[in-house]
């Protein structure tokens, strides 16, 4: 019972190491100098999408929406994946870090 | 996590050693002498029949709460989570509280310490447990239909000398954890499995469960319903329902965002037993301080 216990949590771990792959529509978000770009993205409603965050900066980032119940770091040089949706249609807002001066890397994702 | 151990009082606990002490006297057989020694045995007689026969119905820790599926890296976080359960038909009073410090060391492991203090009349607050506590996110939120996370965690509850570890032995809690995104409403559902090793006097492996459903009304106010279950008892895995215990009641919880990337999340239940073996009531706070 513990081997097979084991062996149950290891294959676990091993597949959440596992780089995601799937067949959704892809977006890409590239962060550049704190910023989102393009700040406003465009993806069809009522379709799940992978969205890949693409961090040019040599400082993490942060993906955080509330609406869209994700929360995401992007480590400096990397990229990450996202799966968001099915999405009603509508305006999502994201926000990046919070930066020392206060600011935030804004962007929105709508779904139409 | 907290659930908790089912703990019994060792040989060598206050209880115990209370009940050795009053036969090492090396006292006259005066009547008066005899009489008190045999009010003292009676008393640690009651005393123990109070604190360990309620031991074998197994205690449930009041201040159990709900594993997430989902990792954030870097997040580092101070967890103080507290409970307290009413006594019921075949439970006593007990509270528990715990603090720990906890880090997301990559996009699927977050790790956390934890130290566990127990109040049970009559023994008194004591520490209970320490605790780590590992919960892996599998693949991506939103990437499969049902979104998937591990809990593995291993326990070593507090005794003060080794010869304890007969009966306070390491126990291990794992299983999957499982969330599912419908519009605004969230479920989870934790079927979780307990191991003890090291001459546990309990039954080696316990089944129990975890289960929510809330809606996300805002970031700072969301609410729900809790389920917590346990379906061993102290002897078997799978016990009959008036053994097992069974706690559900409404959450509120949310998050309040603070300058500087920081946050603090709360999460209060008020649960109500559905079994002789649950306590009665259990009012349960977590609050979270991430930065």
């Amino acid at each position: 019972m513990a081997v097979r216990s084991g062996g149950m949590v290891l294959a676990l771990v091993i597949l959440a190491m596992t780089p995601a792959i799937s067949a959704e529509p892809e977006f890409v978000i590239q962060i550049k100098n704190h910023q989102f770009i393009p700040a406003e993205l465009h993806i069809p409603a009522g379709v799940k999408v992978q969205i890949v965050l693409d961090n040019q900066d040599d400082t993490p980032e942060e993906f955080e929406s509330y609406s869209l119940n994700r929360e995401k770091h992007v480590p400096p040089k990397s990229r990450v994946t996202l799966f968001i949706g099915p999405l009603i249609a509508g305006r999502y807002v994201y926000q990046g870090e919070d930066r020392v001066d206060g600011a935030a890397a804004l962007g929105v994702i709508e779904a139409r | 996590m907290k659930r908790k151990s089912p703990h019994s009082y060792p040989a060598n606990s206050s209880v115990a050693r209370s009940g050795r002490g009053a036969a090492d006297g090396n006292l006259p057989a005066s009547p008066a002498v005899v009489i008190g020694r045999t009010a003292r045995r009676a008393l640690v007689a009651l005393v123990l029949v109070l604190v360990l026969g309620t031991e074998n119905a197994l205690a449930v820790s009041a201040d159990e709460y709900l594993f997430i599926p989902t990792v954030t890296q870097g997040e580092r976080e101070i967890d103080w989570h507290f409970g307290t359960g009413s006594s019921g038909e075949k439970t006593h009073a007990e509270s528990n509280t715990g603090l720990a410090f906890g880090v997301g060391v990559t996009q699927h492991w977050f790790t956390e310490l934890d130290i566990e203090y127990r109040k049970q009349s009559p023994v008194g607050t004591r520490l209970d447990a320490f605790e780590w506590e590992n919960i892996f996110q599998i693949g991506e939120p939103g990437q499969w239909p049902v979104d998937i996370g591990m809990v593995f965690n291993i326990e070593k509850p507090y005794a003060k000398s080794w010869s304890s570890l007969k009966t306070e032995g390491w126990s291990t809690r794992f299983g999957p954890l499982l969330q599912k995104d419908i519009g605004k409403v969230q479920v989870n559902f934790n079927p979780l499995i307990t191991r003890f090793f090291q001459g546990s006097e309990f039954s080696a492996t316990q089944l129990g469960y975890q289960s929510q459903i809330k809606y996300r009304y805002s970031q700072p106010l969301e609410m729900g319903i809790q389920v917590f279950g346990r379906l061993s008892s102290s002897g078997q895995t799978w016990t009959t329902y008036s053994e097992q215990v069974h706690r559900v009641g409404p959450v509120v919880l949310g998050r309040l965002v603070l300058p500087g990337e920081r946050s603090l999340s709360y999460n209060i239940a008020f649960l109500m037993g559905t079994t002789a073996h649950s306590p009665d009531r259990t009012l349960r706070f977590q609050f979270e301080y991430e930065f």
